[in-house]
């Protein structure tokens, strides 16, 4: 070891326990971000897989103390975008929704629940597989930045080191993917009845 | 029940960087002072807060498969085996 910028040699044991104890309470939500990029248990299972490889093999050069599951995340998205996102031939769609209403949803529940429920009940009587659906029905340039700020609680800023994409472009992003979604979430709420028209 | 005041409009387009935390504190404290005057908006907060809530519950919660949990611990020792 001659150079100073070369990472101090780790005891090989040391390091797999710590990569065990710390990385393995998070692959059941890596799995489910998995689950919602890929839309597909098999790819998400192999998604998971690499991921998990690949962050092993990084590890040594991993910051004890830094972010964790931002860094974790950033391989998984990386696999995504690189692997699965070829492999389904998703035409990478940039433009979105831009016109919806800020307040699409909010609006449109208002006073038309059926039997006079709230807003927020119909919010609770949507199943959760239509609404992982209706996530997983968005783009993904808008669906990752949901997924990311959302369900898994990243800020802008580790959204924009995680998908490697400017911070204005990822609040811009994070907007016009929530509208769709609102959207998204009205039309299951029609399809199930739980709203009037 | 008296109209939102002017700055209603203001308020509602910071909403979503103030749900999220990402408010500078000073304009984060100036929504608040609006929100706490201000039940129609504090209404449509309500229900963005809720519906964040709603869409983390609801998309999370998927089981790891046990099959894959088992497979990816044994993987480390099998890689090492490998390269021992």
């Amino acid at each position: 070891m001659s150079s100073a910028q070369e990472a101090p040699p780790v005891d090989s044991k040391e390091l797999r326990e710590r990569f065990e104890r710390d990385v393995l309470p998070l692959l059941t939500s890596l799995y489910g971000a998995a689950l919602r990029m890929t839309r597909n248990p098999s790819d998400a299972e192999d998604l998971v897989q690499e991921t998990y490889l690949r962050a092993f093999r990084g590890f040594a050069g991993f910051e004890e103390g830094t972010n964790l599951k931002a860094w974790l995340y950033r391989i998984l998205t990386n696999g995504f975008i690189n692997t699965y996102r070829k492999k389904q031939r998703e035409p990478q769609i940039v433009d979105g929704p831009d016109d919806l209403d800020d307040w699409y949803l909010y609006d449109r529940l208002g006073g038309r629940s059926v039997e006079g429920s709230a807003e927020d009940e119909v919010l609770d009587q949507i199943p959760d597989a239509d609404v992982k659906s209706a996530l997983e029905s968005l783009p993904e340039n808008f669906r990752l930045p949901v997924l990311l700020a959302d369900v898994e609680g990243f800020s802008y800023k580790e959204i924009a080191e995680i998908m490697d994409t400017p911070i204005g472009t990822v609040m811009s992003r994070l907007h016009r993917g929530r509208k769709a979604l609102e959207k998204a979430l009205w039309e299951t709420a029609r399809e199930r009845g739980l709203v009037d028209g | 029940m008296a109209k939102c005041g002017p700055d209603c409009e203001q308020t509602l387009r910071e909403i979503e960087r103030w749900l999220d935390g990402e408010l500078d504190p000073a304009v984060h404290t100036e929504v608040d002072t609006h929100l706490s005057a201000c039940h129609p908006c504090m209404q449509r907060v309500e229900f963005r807060r809720h519906l964040k809530a709603v869409i983390q519950t609801k998309c999370a919660g998927d089981a790891l498969p046990p099959d894959l949990q088992r497979k990816l611990e044994g993987i480390i020792g099998s890689l090492e085996a490998s390269s021992d």
